[in-house]
């Protein structure tokens, strides 16, 4: 291969490698608006700024852009992230998008655990549930054992069941078999 | 330039699975087929009369060049597909395409560095490239004679040539003519206890509903049958390095068909709809093989699949396996960035994007208001002759 070639390959290399990891939604400065609808009433709704943004970044198809191009330039993400799960339902990636990013980067919150422990025990939100329950082994320990054992404990227990069972930290709940040292 | 220092050590890549890919077994390859030729395959020598013929998978090494030539003798098929799968973690690319009167109509040079999209084969981004051949309406059809491919290797930065590989490489072709009407042959796997969920069973079924009805105004349809396995609900994303899930997932699938590996989630740190494994994909086993969806994306937070979420999910598959079969989107979400078809305008914001292309089945995003999200479902001429042309389809 000829140098000036590779160069060529190099500059195109780098280029493709970023447009691989997931290109963040559309431009906002021409964007139009567009809306969430509404996750209860079917009723259009107005997120906030913070919120309209992440919404519309992740409406992207494909490939789904990491959390922090997400939240990009948004100095409290919590807050408008637990507002896309709340009140968004289209399309069903973005409140998934949100609440993937949620438990990525701040289950630990203190203020999220409750969010984080309804979401595993009602039949409503059970998609946010399964979720939690898929991503145990990527949450603190302590969280994620009572997360495990609140969800065994409500309304999707079965389908969080073989979820635990999955978890090489947790699936120990899942058997039945506890291990009492464990618990904080 | 990287120099060779820089450039990490391939092998440390390879999988920890020791034959991370197996080439396809004789049950593959016609009797009295000599396997281990150089010569042009030529389809019609080893299934006279077949539309859809396959060669035996030969190995050939791309020396101290780093580069072979794959020779495809044509004579009256109409379209021909090279798969090769490089025997460790080598990237592979397709350097050209040249045709029996010996002009090179496919030259990487040419879309590389450019921002209209072409085929991926031409970036080593890969252990295993996939060229279709003619990609789309302007290229030239096939003539009687020998086609040359020339494929290289090269280091995991996709860039130093790597010499002296073994690359696997298969043969495909097709002489289907009728470039009005098509079937695409789908295996949807299911991730492990995927099956077992009543629910995501009919909601899927009723999906790959909703993706023949939007094909079929493509003059394509699909012929879907289902599979069990026990891949990890929790798939990785395709463009992971060692390919093992998706070279495991096409072994579910007969040479022609194309898999579609339906799991729960997505790599552990995304949630997505779903993924191709390449822009245009295989239709053979290998480790670029393979449609990764995510169901519970599609389902969204209660879990539950409601009609306009069937919909998606149908929009969904016929988007990821239209990528599969070799569409691009028609523009990229930056707007600076468009397909190479001619009929699919050249948009450069998203207010001009979204009026012009907001509704075909390839728009980068989803379009979506107080009444929900823009049902996506046409195709263009150029983007249906895209898919009659890929070699899966007959």
């Amino acid at each position: 291969m000829k140098a000036t070639t590779m160069t060529m390959r190099t500059t195109t290399m780098l280029l493709l490698s970023l447009m691989a990891i997931g290109c963040a939604g559309p431009t906002t400065d021409t964007a139009p608006a567009t809306e969430a609808h509404e996750a209860q009433t079917g009723e259009r709704v107005v997120l906030s700024a913070d919120a309209q943004t992440i919404y519309e970044r992740a409406l992207v198809r494909d490939a789904s852009p990491p959390c922090e191009v997400l939240t990009a330039g948004i100095t409290a993400p919590v807050s408008p992230l637990l507002e896309i799960t709340e009140r968004v339902t289209s399309p069903p990636s973005a409140g998934m998008r949100a609440a993937e990013c949620l438990i990525e980067g701040h289950a630990i919150e203190i203020e999220i655990e409750p969010t984080l422990t309804s979401w595993v025990t009602h039949q409503a939100t059970m998609g946010f549930g399964l979720l939690v329950l898929d991503r145990l082994d990527t949450i603190d320990p302590a969280l994620g054992e009572r997360l495990a054992n609140a969800a065994l404990a409500g309304e999707i227990a079965d389908r969080a069941r073989t979820r635990i069972a999955r978890s090489e930290r947790h699936h120990a709940l899942a058997e039945g078999d506890v291990d009492q040292t464990s618990r904080p | 330039m990287m120099d060779d220092a820089a450039v990490p050590d391939d092998d440390a890549f390879v999988s920890s699975t020791t034959d991370a890919y197996a080439a396809p077994t004789d049950a593959y390859a016609p009797p009295g087929s000599d396997a281990g030729g150089t010569d042009a395959w030529a389809p019609d020598a080893f299934s006279p009369g077949e539309d859809f013929a396959v060669s035996p998978t030969e190995t050939r090494n791309t020396g101290a060049s780093g580069e072979i030539d794959v020779p495809v003798t044509i004579t009256d098929q109409r379209s021909f597909m090279v798969v090769a799968t490089s025997e460790n973690a080598s990237r592979l690319s397709v350097l050209s395409v040249t045709d029996p009167s010996g002009d090179t109509v496919l030259r990487w040079e040419d879309w590389y560095s450019g921002d209209h999209s072409y085929t991926s084969a031409i970036y080593a981004e890969r252990t295993a490239t996939t060229i279709n051949w003619p990609v789309h309406g302007d290229d030239p059809a096939l003539v009687p004679g020998t086609y040359v491919v020339r494929l290289g290797s090269y280091r995991v930065d996709g860039i130093t040539s790597r010499p002296d590989v073994n690359v696997d490489v298969t043969t495909i072709t097709n002489r289907d003519t009728d470039l009005s009407s098509g079937v695409l042959r789908v295996v949807v796997v299911w991730a492990d206890g995927m099956a077992d969920d009543a629910a995501l069973v009919t909601a899927t079924e009723a999906a790959v509903d909703h993706w023949n009805d939007v094909w079929s105004m493509a003059g394509l349809s699909v012929e879907v049958r289902y599979v069990e396995s026990t891949i990890d609900p929790d798939l990785p994303y395709p463009a992971a390095m060692t390919g093992d899930l998706l070279d495991t997932a096409s072994s579910f699938v007969t040479p022609g068909e194309i898999a579609v590996i339906v799991g729960e989630t997505i790599n552990s740190d995304t949630s997505q709809y779903g993924v191709a494994g390449r822009i245009p994909g295989p239709v053979i086993r290998s480790p670029i093989s393979a449609i990764v969806i995510g169901w519970l994306a599609n389902a969204g937070g209660d879990g539950v699949f409601s009609a306009n979420d069937i919909q998606l999910y149908g929009e969904v598959l016929a988007h990821e396996v239209g990528h599969f079969v070799g569409l691009f989107h028609p523009v990229e979400n930056a707007f600076d960035r468009w397909d190479s078809l001619s009929d699919t305008p050249e948009c450069r914001n998203a207010f001009n994007c979204e009026a012009m292309l907001g509704t075909n089945l390839m728009f980068p995003y989803s379009i979506c208001d107080a009444d929900g999200c823009v049902s996506t479902t046409i195709l263009t001429n150029d983007q249906r002759g895209v898919m009659h042309r890929y070699t899966g389809t007959r």
